[in-house]
């Protein structure tokens, strides 16, 4: 099944010209893991890159440059690293099995009933990225954000004001307006998010949901 | 199957038979090229620039057996490469989709796009970015050369976010109109 909800054109921009955060990309990359779309955009935009730079006036290169390329041929690569394990269920996309290894065996940390997340270690950023584990019929309690939070959901699904959101599909939520996402039924809600900063609670639950998760 | 291009045929020389001259041949025409994005995307650092354009280089020649030429022309594998080496210079991952991902949904529309041969692509992206509007041009110019976020593209243009985004969105669709693709 293709995704319903797509993340905006200069994502694929930036993602493509190298100009995303860590966190913005790897929800780009796990996204288009699911979104044969989006991959054709982003291809379209470096294809579009590569016929501009044949197109770049040429700068001078240092004299003996080609030849120190020819003299480092015999380098050993680095040792790649080992692939992360891609056995058992295919909930998570390798770029987030890079992060955190195999779905199945992943330690949850208890949020609050019916919440528990996974904090990716995505490195020196200010944007936190987070896999929720999130309970069928839970509502997330009302608060509001500062800046963006981008939600791609990897199983499960949710509902908000902007529709249902089901495997593949990236939910963008400024912080303009209140929002309530409800857990839909009969299934676990699997959602990656990346927020710019911290949740700002409105409720008491909601409070205590950022103590708990440190936020 | 159309013949492949000359400099993917340069590049496959290099992936089949070590070969020095085809090599010296890629790096003539594209090594001063990728000094030019390099030095504008460092803002004019000519030691890191000359860095990263071998380190681009030497890849191309220990990738080259990776190179597909019926995914895209030799510039824009290129100009992924010397991306990457930029990422990479700024020590942090680089999340990347893995086109072996067992998790990975396949294009089951086949698309015109995914037809046309790669020389095809190539005049066709090159044409519909001519075709551009300035303002849109412009905006994908600052991102893949300058670096630029869209909202560092709107403070320096003085126009606002909103539109620079509508008009990446319009220069998207044209380009993947051009590519066959569907222009959503």
């Amino acid at each position: 099944m293709m995704p319903n909800h797509h993340p905006p054109a200069e994502w694929l921009l930036g993602h493509a010209s190298g100009t995303l955060t860590e966190a913005e990309d790897l929800l780009l990359a796990a996204h288009c893991t699911l979104c044969p779309d989006c991959r054709a955009g982003v291809r379209a935009q470096e294809e579009a890159a590569g016929a501009a730079l044949a197109d770049l006036a040429p700068a001078p290169v240092g004299a003996g440059a080609l030849d120190a390329i020819l003299g480092r041929l015999g380098e050993q690569e680095a040792a790649p690293t080992p692939p992360a394990p891609s056995s058992g269920t295919r909930v998570l996309p390798q770029p987030v099995r890079d992060y955190i290894g195999a779905f199945e065996a992943l330690s949850w940390g208890f949020v609050m009933p019916g919440i528990r997340q996974v904090v990716l270690p995505v490195s020196h950023e200010q944007m936190p990225v987070r896999l929720f584990h999130l309970a069928p019929g839970l509502d997330i309690p009302l608060h509001t954000h500062q800046g963006l939070e981008r939600t791609l959901v990897l199983a499960g699904s949710y509902t908000d004001q902007d529709g249902t959101f089901a495997r593949g599909d990236v939910g963008i939520q400024d912080g303009s307006a209140d929002h309530r996402q409800r857990i839909d039924d009969g299934e676990v809600c699997i959602a990656l998010v990346v927020a710019d900063g911290p949740l700002v609670p409105r409720t008491a639950a909601g409070r205590v949901i950022s103590w708990l998760s440190g936020a | 199957m159309s013949a492949p291009p000359p400099t993917a045929v340069l590049i496959q020389a290099v992936a089949r038979s070590a070969d020095k001259a085809a090599f010296a041949q890629l790096f003539e025409e594209f090594a001063p090229r990728v000094k030019r994005f390099l030095l504008r995307r460092t803002r004019g650092n000519e030691n890191l620039s000359e860095e990263l354009m071998q380190e681009t280089m030497l890849k191309v020649w220990k990738k080259s057996a990776h190179f597909d030429h019926t995914r895209g022309g030799a510039s824009t594998w290129i100009f992924t490469i010397a991306r990457n080496a930029l990422i990479d210079h700024s020590r942090r991952k680089r999340p990347e989709v893995d086109e072996s991902d067992p998790a990975l949904v396949a294009d089951t529309s086949p698309r015109a796009d995914q037809a046309a041969s790669e020389a095809e692509r190539a005049v066709r992206v090159r044409e519909a970015l001519a075709g551009l509007p300035e303002q849109q041009s412009v905006i994908l110019h600052a991102a893949y050369f300058e670096g630029r976020t869209l909202r560092e593209i709107s403070e320096q243009q003085g126009v606002p976010l909103g539109t620079v985004k509508s008009r990446v969105r319009l220069a998207m669709g044209r380009l993947r109109g051009a590519l066959g693709g569907l222009a959503s």
